[in-house]
C-alpha cells in the first residue's frame, strides 16, 4: 500500500518533469523559427522552416521551391549566423554556469569569475590599441580568446596550495586578478579615446558581427564542452556534496576540477571572443533550471543548455525589435534588462525551499 | 578482512597526527574517543583514504590503499561525515545516488536502503526541507548504498533525538553482524562502552591506549586522555562511567 503510493508519487514527479522538458523543447523550436522570421524584412515562419529544411544535404532539394533567392539569402547568410550564435552562446554560458556553480559549491558564481571576461577584454583592447593584425579579420577575437585563457591560467596557478586548488582561493584569486586586469583595460580605454567606440560594443556583448566561420568555430568547441559537462554530471553532483565527500565516493577531485575548468574556459572564452561580454546568462540560467527540474546536474546541465539558448534567442529578438529608438541594442544590455525582472519573478513565485533555507 | 595502520602520521596546518598503529578485524566495532582536537576526524579521513598519510601505511587485507584506484577504494571504504552537506535543490534520492558513483548508473537499491533505515517516506522529499536528524539518516542511507566492507562514522550521534540515535546505533550493530568492519568516533564514553568491541583513546594527535573496550576504558586511561577523574559503577546494562565531580554534585543534591 505504502510502496504503491510511493511509486505513484515518484512516477508522478517523473512524468511532471518529462512534461516540462517537452514544453521547453517546443518553446525552443518555436522561438528559433520565430527569431529567424522576424527582422527588417518579415519572412513567414513556414517559409523559414522550408528554407531550413532545404539546407539539409540530399533531402533539401524537395523543399527548394516556395521561397525567393532574396529570402534565402536573408535567412541563411544574415540571420542564421546570429541566431545559431545565440543558440550556441546561450547554451555555453548556461552550461558553464551550471558547472562552475557546482564545482565552487557557490550559487553566486559564473564562468566569468575565474578571469575569462577580464582576460578577453584585455586581449580585445590590446589588439585594437596596438593595431595588431596577427589573425587578420579574427585578430580581436583571437587575442580575446588567448588572453582569456592566459588570465584563467594565471588565476589557477596563483591558487595552488600544497598541490591542491582550494575553491575559496580560486574564487578570491579570480575576483582579485579580474579586478586588476579590468583596471588595466580601464586605463587603456582612458588613455586612448579612439578605443572607446571600437571596444564599446564588444564590451556590451553583441551578436551583430557573427558570421558563418565564427559560428562554426564556436559550435565545434562548445559541442565538445557540453558533451564533457554532460559526461561529468555525476561528478558534479558529488562535488555539490563537498570535495571530501566526492573523494570518498571515488571521484578524482583535483583532476576532475582541472579538466572541467579547462573545458569550460575553452568553450566560454570562444563565445566571449566572438560576441563580447554577455552577462547574466551564466549566473541565472542554472538557477532557473534547478527551480524547474531540481538540482541534480543530470537535468541541470542539459536544461541550462536549452534554457540558455531560449533566453539568448528571445533577448536577440528584443535587441533587434527596434523598440528602443530604431537602433539594434547590444544583446548584453537586453539580457540584464529582461533577465533580472524575470528572475526576480521566478524567485518570488517558484523558488522557496532551498533558496529560503 | 582486516584493516591495519602502521605508524601513520599526518600534518594538517599546525596539527599533527603522530604514529598511529592499529589493526582492526571485520565483524567488530572500533570506537575512537578523545577530547576536541585529538585528531579523531583527521584519523578517520586518513582511514577513508581522503587524506594521504605523510608517513606510515594503511592496508586492507595487506594491500596498501594508496595503490588502489579511487573507485576501487570507494568500493571498500565508506564514511559518514560529521558535517551535513548542502547541495543546491537536491532530492533525497539525488543525494543517495551520489554515493553510488563508483558503481556507475545502477540505482535499484535506493528504495531498499531508505527502508532499512526506516525513512522510506522521505524518498520523494527535497533534501533541504529535512530536519538535521533526518538529513543524518539520509546520509546514513547513502553510506549503506555505497555498500562497503569498511564503514567509518564521524560523530554519528551528535545533536540527534534519542529515536534517531537508536536507529543509527541499530544500523551500526547490524553492519557488524553482517561481518563488516565499523569504526566510530564519539564523545560519549558510556555510548562507546555500550556500542564498541575495541577502543582507541587519543589526545593531541597521539594514541593514549588501544585494545579491547574492557582494557582501554579504565579510570586511569580516561584521566590520561581527558584530564578528568571518572568513577565507574555497575549498572543493569553493564559497566558505566561518570565524572567524579558530577557524582559529588549528585550526592549533594540527594
Amino acid at each position: 500500500m505504502h510502496g504503491k503510493y510511493l511509486t505513484s508519487l515518484v512516477s508522478g514527479r517523473r512524468s511532471q518533469l518529462s512534461t516540462r522538458s517537452a514544453v521547453i523543447a517546443v518553446i525552443f523550436f518555436v522561438v528559433l523559427i520565430v527569431s529567424l522570421s522576424i527582422g527588417t524584412v518579415q519572412i513567414p515562419p513556414m517559409i523559414v522552416a522550408e528554407i531550413i529544411l532545404s539546407q539539409i544535404p540530399f533531402l533539401g532539394a524537395h523543399f527548394a521551391s516556395g521561397f525567393s533567392q532574396v529570402q534565402y539569402e536573408i535567412v541563411v547568410l544574415l540571420r542564421e549566423p546570429q541566431i545559431l550564435g545565440a543558440v550556441v552562446i546561450g547554451a555555453s554560458l548556461g552550461v558553464g554556469g551550471a558547472v562552475i556553480q557546482s564545482i565552487f559549491k557557490n550559487p553566486i558564481t559564473e564562468p566569468y569569475v575565474i578571469g575569462i571576461s577580464s582576460g578577453a577584454a584585455l586581449g580585445a583592447v590590446l589588439a585594437i590599441a596596438g593595431s595588431v593584425y596577427i589573425f587578420g579579420a579574427y585578430t580581436v577575437g583571437g587575442m580575446a580568446f588567448i588572453f582569456s585563457l592566459l588570465v584563467v591560467f594565471l588565476v589557477y596557478f596563483a591558487s595552488i596550495r600544497r598541490g591542491k586548488v582550494p575553491m575559496v582561493y580560486l574564487l578570491l584569486m579570480g575576483i582579485a586578478i579580474s579586478l586588476f586586469v579590468s583596471a588595466i583595460v580601464a586605463f587603456l580605454l582612458f588613455s586612448n579615446i579612439r578605443l572607446q567606440g571600437a571596444v564599446f560594443f564588444w564590451l556590451l556583448g553583441s551578436l551583430q558581427e557573427m558570421t558563418w566561420p565564427k559560428v562554426e568555430i564556436i559550435t565545434g568547441i562548445n559541442i565538445l564542452m557540453i558533451m564533457v559537462s554532460l559526461l561529468y554530471s555525476r561528478e558534479l553532483d558529488a562535488f555539490q556534496m563537498g570535495e571530501e565527500y566526492a573523494s570518498s565516493v571515488g571521484v578524482s577531485v583535483e583532476r576532475t576540477k582541472i579538466l572541467l575548468i579547462a573545458t569550460i574556459t575553452l568553450g566560454v572564452s570562444s563565445c566571449v571572443a566572438v560576441a563580447g561580454l554577455i552577462g547574466f546568462v551564466g549566473l541565472v540560467i542554472p538557477h532557473v533550471s534547478r527551480i524547474i527540474f531540481g538540482g541534480s546536474n543530470r537535468s541541470v546541465v542539459p536544461a541550462s543548455a536549452v534554457l540558455g539558448s531560449v533566453f539568448l534567442l528571445i533577448s536577440e529578438d528584443i535587441a533587434h525589435s527596434r523598440l528602443f529608438g530604431g537602433e539594434v541594442i547590444p544583446i548584453g544590455i537586453i539580457t540584464s534588462l529582461i533577465g533580472v525582472p524575470f528572475f526576480m519573478f521566478l524567485m518570488v513565485r517558484l523558488a522557496g525551499g532551498f533558496y529560503e533555507s | 578482512m582486516s584493516l591495519e595502520l602502521v605508524s601513520v602520521s599526518k600534518r594538517r596546518g599546525t596539527f599533527r597526527l603522530e604514529g598511529i598503529s592499529i589493526r582492526a578485524e571485520d565483524g567488530g566495532i572500533l570506537g575512537i574517543a578523545g577530547p576536541n582536537g585529538a585528531g579523531k576526524s583527521t584519523l578517520l579521513k586518513v582511514m577513508a583514504g581522503i587524506l594521504p598519510p605523510d608517513s606510515g601505511t594503511m592496508t586492507i587485507d595487506g594491500r596498501d590503499i594508496s595503490s588502489m584506484s579511487l573507485r576501487e577504494r570507494a568500493g571498500k571504504i565508506s564514511i559518514l561525515f560529521q558535517e551535513t552537506p548542502a547541495p543546491f535543490n537536491f532530492g533525497v534520492k539525488d543525494v543517495i545516488r551520489t554515493s553510488g558513483y563508483f558503481i556507475g548508473g545502477r540505482e535499484d537499491n535506493i528504495d531498499r536502503v531508505l527502508e532499512s533505515v526506516g525513512i522510506a517516506e522521505l524518498g520523494g522529499r527535497p533534501f533541504h526541507e529535512l530536519s538535521g536528524g533526518e538529513k543524518r539518516l539520509v546520509m546514513l542511507s547513502a553510506l549503506l548504498y555505497q555498500n562497503t566492507k569498511v564503514c567509518l562514522f564521524d560523530e554519528p550521534f551528535s545533536f540527534l533525538d534519542v529515536d534517531k540515535e537508536m536507529r543509527i546505533a541499530r544500523t551500526i550493530r547490524k553492519l557488524r553482524d553482517e561481518d563488516r568492519l565499523v569504526i566510530v568516533t564519539m564523545h560519549d564514553i558510556n555510548g562507546l562502552l555500550r556500542l564498541a568491541d575495541s577502543a582507541l583513546l587519543m589526545k593531541k594527535g597521539v594514541q593514549v591506549a588501544y585494545g579491547t573496550v574492557g582494557d582501554v576504558i579504565t579510570v586511569e586511561n580516561i584521566y590520561r586522555t581527558y584530564g578528568v577523574r571518572f568513577a565507574e559503577y555497575d549498572s543493569p546494562e553493564g559497566r558505566r562511567m561518570v565524572p567524579e565531580e558530577s557524582m559529588a554534585i549528585q550526592e549533594r543534591v540527594v
